[in-house]
């Protein structure tokens, strides 16, 4: 992979000619980038995902319960029946809950991270490797991490318990009313060094001479933050907020390795229940019919979203 | 001009990579199918240790045979064999479960067509009369049992000692045992309730006393549509399982410790046992300082010691591929699995009981209680596993998390069990 | 360039503090994972008496030596294939204005949307009927397919924000749109493509059930299956199954360690004029 890496790294070309630029624009229209450069993304994307979550998502429209060939056609349902299901609705509620938590959150910290970085401290490689180091492991892997920190005598209660804090203490995830709080934490703890990165990336486009010369004019930091650094961000923070959101929506491994949807059904979301669903209550049918809704819900928030961010750009 | 060549080796170098993304590169020396000295196998990774020492005999006896045998925790397992056997990828030989309500059960996968008939090996005669409605389907064999478990006390001996307890008999001499572990700093069960599947155990160890004792039948008159779960013993169970909580029996916030801090706990002494299957067993003792003495007994849920039932059922089991390939070898392989000595040695690394009893079988001294429950059939087989679809036991397994969070009563879990049972 | 001055220093502390908060699990994780088995003192007090038995246990019992080689391999060739064609995809998706290209990027972003669930079983078949099942080539056809969308969004994304002079003045120097996209757009990308690589090989890594699935009944294994493995296997031996755990974590981090200057220093320049 690093020479992979060494080999597209050439240096950037630098020297433009700006009196270059009004001719090329008359000459915009001659296909500089054409559309065929898409062609075996789109094969790809097309055989891997695309055909077969069409295919995929006729099993909605039928009984069959993952095994066998008895099957037949039931029209609208398993869509019905998901009116029905309190599991369903619930499961609906606690996905959009989690997901509005990590979302925000996720990006807050994100984002003060990747600006408490992008300095002059002398830490700064180290803590960006450091703060990033979660969002490089499975998430079944912190998931049982954290499975073992949160138990009732586990690491964070002993933690609260040393420093006198003992008051604190919680049971984590056993506490229906704190339990999917707790998961959406390990999911901001793995995932800000995660939005850190892309924050910091998009951060490398802000000129340092911008933020020096509004220091020079006195301009207070959350001001330079929000007239220099913010608009510049605005890629980074479309692509941040897109991927926690249909992170959140899809959320599954550190639900089902925690707590597998419980006490009772209180952290269970969209996905454990398209999980268990399909593999557990020979239901596949219904479990895609699921998926089916999960999929249209993320796809209209994040139009809404995605429309929004590009008005607010407009109006920037 | 460097930079052009640069970009053009790293197309060449994409460009062999994306033929590797097509179809029409054959990879060298793997292939998915099996060939004829190969059969694969796959198995829940808790199995692991004991069918790889089958599978190492099996390998000896026959020069040349290769086993290759893929283990995965229960959910992934269930899902990737559901998957394969869909898709006619399955592999030769695999874990099964015996009876119903589980999407890996015998009830469920042999309908479809997916399992080779098994009744006229040699073995399948052997099977005893109580493992039978779990191993059969409209009057067939579709799998090998294996081993044959209990569901009961798995208690450290010194650790009993420290608190000053002995083991009960009686339901008062239970709460008698929990007053006597609280006293000494300890708990005399650990729970890990935050772990779906450890949730039913109890009651399971409980209902075969308060529904079984008196209603042997009560699995066919579910059947019949002439009792339900609410108006039954399980109430009671359910009632003296909240009992022994508020006692202060059970491990502190039981929906927040897992399996692995509940077999910590009786590991470091914390517990005097766990209410857990005999399989268990192995794992306590590896969390335990060396010599530890561990034994079972059955959890009385009566004042009459007579009335006491144990959980026992058989465990795993190994169903041959309908469609598989190189079938002779596969059915080669468990009818070897089925011989005495090497299902003898199978139950022994799996601390469980060989599911067709043979005399060359010498128990553990410690699980001892659960043959002989066996041989008074005093034993009621896993309540999920006579139930008519999974669903049933995901209920329960939520229901109980419910009960112990306090969201829900025992009558609210069970109309709801009733409701889901008679659905299918 | 500014100076370090207090207000930096009161910053380095403060950020330092955020760091060993976020770093406090990862301590309990290799804390554990060098304790003997049997020391039950608390999961936060440092180990008194370190070893590093647990790893080679894990490394010996998991069989981790050939998964690594399988998990290498697979995350390159998919991460070169992933890059080239995505940067590709994104040059018409952010440059052309037409109307095409707003539903193309569309068509794209649904790959994000759609859970996994749904082509599970459909795509599963079709690798199946092209004989790649058992082998790593099915991961790598998998990944290649699954990842086009991330990463054509990060791509086009970020290439929208980067002025289009520089390949016009390619373009006028008689530049083909080949040509211009590799000398031109590419190195401009070498930010991005850094992200791209990096948090794609992070989950091609990690992904733990499609190669279970796809390589069930082969000898082939990745790192993450068995890790698992032994996790289902050693349940209760928690100082184990962490040091498995710490190894599968160990190679990915190392090469963002690696990258993470070129991907933070090579940005500004390229984005100047």
């Amino acid at each position: 992979m690093a020479d992979t890496y060494e080999a597209t790294a050439a240096p950037p070309a630098t020297g433009t000619s700006t009196e270059a630029a009004p001719r090329a624009r008359a000459r915009r229209s001659r296909g500089r980038a054409p559309w065929w450069f898409m062609i075996p993304a789109l094969i790809l994307y097309a055989y891997v995902v695309l055909i077969p979550s069409v295919r995929g998502a006729g099993y909605a429209f039928t009984d069959w319960s993952g095994l066998g060939d008895a099957m037949s056609f039931v029209g609208l349902e398993n869509f019905r029946k998901i009116l029905d299901d309190s599991a369903a609705t619930d499961a609906l509620v606690q996905t959009v809950l989690i997901t509005l938590a990590i979302t925000i959150v996720q990006n807050l910290i994100g984002l003060l991270l990747a600006l408490g970085v992008h300095t002059q401290i002398k830490s700064r490689n180290f803590l960006r490797v450091l703060l990033f180091a979660p969002a490089v492991m499975t998430p079944v892997v912190t998931a049982y991490l954290w499975r073992y920190m949160y138990a009732p005598d586990g690491a964070i209660n002993g933690l609260f318990e040393a420093v006198g804090l003992g008051g604190l203490a919680q049971n984590w995830l056993g506490d229906p009313d704190i339990a999917l709080w707790s998961v959406a934490a390990i999911v901001i703890w793995q995932f800000a060094g995660y939005s850190m990165v892309i924050f910091l990336a998009g951060l490398q486009g802000v000129p340092r001479e911008l933020h020096e010369a509004a220091g020079v004019d006195g301009a207070g930091a959350f001001q330079r933050f929000w007239h220099i650094t913010r608009p510049m961000l605005a890629p980074a923070i479309t692509i941040n907020l897109m991927l926690s959101l249909i992170g959140g929506f899809k959320i599954f491994d550190q639900v089902y390795v925690t707590t597998g949807g419980g006490p009772g059904h209180s952290t269970e979301t969209l996905s454990t229940l398209i999980y268990k669903n399909a593999f557990q209550f020979d239901e596949y049918a219904y479990s895609t019919a699921i998926a089916v809704v999960l999929a249209v819900i993320v796809a209209a928030v994040s139009a809404v979203q995605y429309r929004g961010l590009q008005q607010q750009k407009g109006a920037a | 001009m460097k930079r052009l060549t640069l970009g053009a080796s790293c197309v060449l170098v994409a460009g062999v990579a994306l033929a590797g993304c097509s179809s029409t590169v054959t990879p060298p020396g793997s292939t998915g199918a099996s060939s004829g000295s190969t059969i694969r196998l796959s198995a829940v990774a808790s199995d692991k240790e004991a069918i790889e020492g089958t599978i190492a005999a099996f390998e000896k006896a026959n020069p040349g045979v290769k086993v290759q045998a893929t283990f995965a925790d229960v959910d992934p397992y269930q899902s990737t064999l559901r998957t394969q056997l869909s898709s006619g990828t399955a592999p030769d030989v695999f874990f099964a479960w015996p009876g119903n309500g589980n999407a890996g059960a015998v009830e469920v996968l042999a309908p479809g067509g997916y399992m080779e008939d098994l009744s006229n090996r040699p073995w399948a005669a052997k099977i005893p009369e109580g493992l039978k409605q779990v191993t059969q389907v409209d009057g067939k064999t579709w799998i090998t049992p294996t081993t044959f478990t209990g569901i009961g006390v798995i208690y450290n001996k010194k650790t009993l000692a420290d608190v000053g307890g002995e083991v009960p008999t009686t339901w008062t001499g239970v709460l008698e045992l929990c007053d006597a572990a609280k006293a000494k700093g300890k708990v005399a069960f650990a729970l890990g309730n935050q772990t779906p599947w450890v949730t039913q155990l109890v009651d399971y160890a409980l209902v075969a006393t308060t529904v079984y004792a008196n209603s042997p039948n009560f699995d066919a008159d579910m059947a019949a549509g002439k009792a339900t779960f609410a108006g039954s013993g399980w109430k009671t169970a359910m009632e003296k399982y909240l009992e022994m909580n508020k006692r202060g029996c059970f491990s502190k916030d039981p929906l927040g410790t897992s399996f692995e801090s509940a077999v910590a706990q009786v590991g470091k002494g914390e517990a005097v046992g766990v209410v857990q299957v005999t399989a268990v067993a192995t794992q306590i003792k590896e969390a335990s300082p060396a010599g530890a003495e561990l034994a079972m007994f059955a959890l009385p849920a009566t004042d009459n010691p007579d009335e006491t039932r144990m959980p026992g059922a058989a465990g795993g089991a190994y169903a041959v591929n309908a469609k598989s390939p190189n079938k002779e070898l596969a059915l080669k392989f468990v009818d070897f699995l089925a011989e005495p000595a090497n299902m003898n040695a199978y139950a022994t690394v799996a601390n469980a009981a060989p599911a067709i009893p043979n005399d060359s079988f010498t128990p553990d001294a410690a699980f001892q209680t659960l043959i002989d429950h066996q041989q008074a059939g005093k034993t009621a087989t896993f309540m999920d596993q006579l139930w008519p679809n999974p669903k049933v036991q995901q209920v329960h397994l939520t229901g109980v998390q419910d009960l112990f969070s306090g969201k829900a009563t025992p009558d609210e879990v069970l109309a709801e069990m009733d409701e889901t049972y008679k659905s299918g | 360039m500014s100076r370090y001055t207090r207000k930096t220093l009161l910053l380095e502390i403060l950020m330092i503090a955020v760091g060993l908060a976020f770093a406090f699990p990862i301590y309990v994780l290799v804390n554990l994972s060098v304790r003997r088995a049997g020391d039950t003192s608390s999961p936060i007090a440092p180990t008194t008496s370190p070893t590093l038995a647990n790893y080679a246990d894990a490394w010996n019992a998991a069989g981790l030596a050939g998964a690594l080689g399988n998990s290498i391999a697979v995350t390159a060739i998919s991460l070169v294939v992933i890059i080239l064609v995505s940067s590709l995809a994104a040059y018409p998706l952010a440059r052309a204005t037409a109307r095409w290209s707003r539903w193309a990027f569309l068509l794209f972003a649904l790959g994000l949307l759609l859970p996994a669930q749904l082509a599970l079983i459909p795509l599963y078949q079709s690798v199946r009927d092209l004989g790649l099942l058992g082998t790593v080539w099915s991961l790598v056809l998998f990944y290649c397919g699954l990842q086009v969308p991330f990463s054509v969004f990060l791509y086009a994304g970020f290439l929208r924000a980067i002025p289009a002079q520089y390949e016009e003045a390619a373009a006028i120097d008689g530049c083909g749109p080949v040509r211009t996209f590799f000398s031109v757009v590419f190195p401009l990308l070498r930010p991005v493509t850094g992200t791209v690589a990096i948090l794609n090989a992070i989950f091609i890594w990690n992904d733990f059930l499609t190669p279970l699935l796809y390589l069930s009944g082969s000898p082939q294994q990745t790192i993450p299956v068995a890790v698992f493995q032994f996790v289902g296997q050693y349940v209760a031996d928690w100082q184990l199954v962490f040091a498995g755990l710490v190894i599968s974590v160990v190679p990915i981090l190392l090469v963002y360690f690696l990258m993470q200057k070129r991907i933070i220093q090579g940005f500004a320049g390229g984005l100047k004029g």
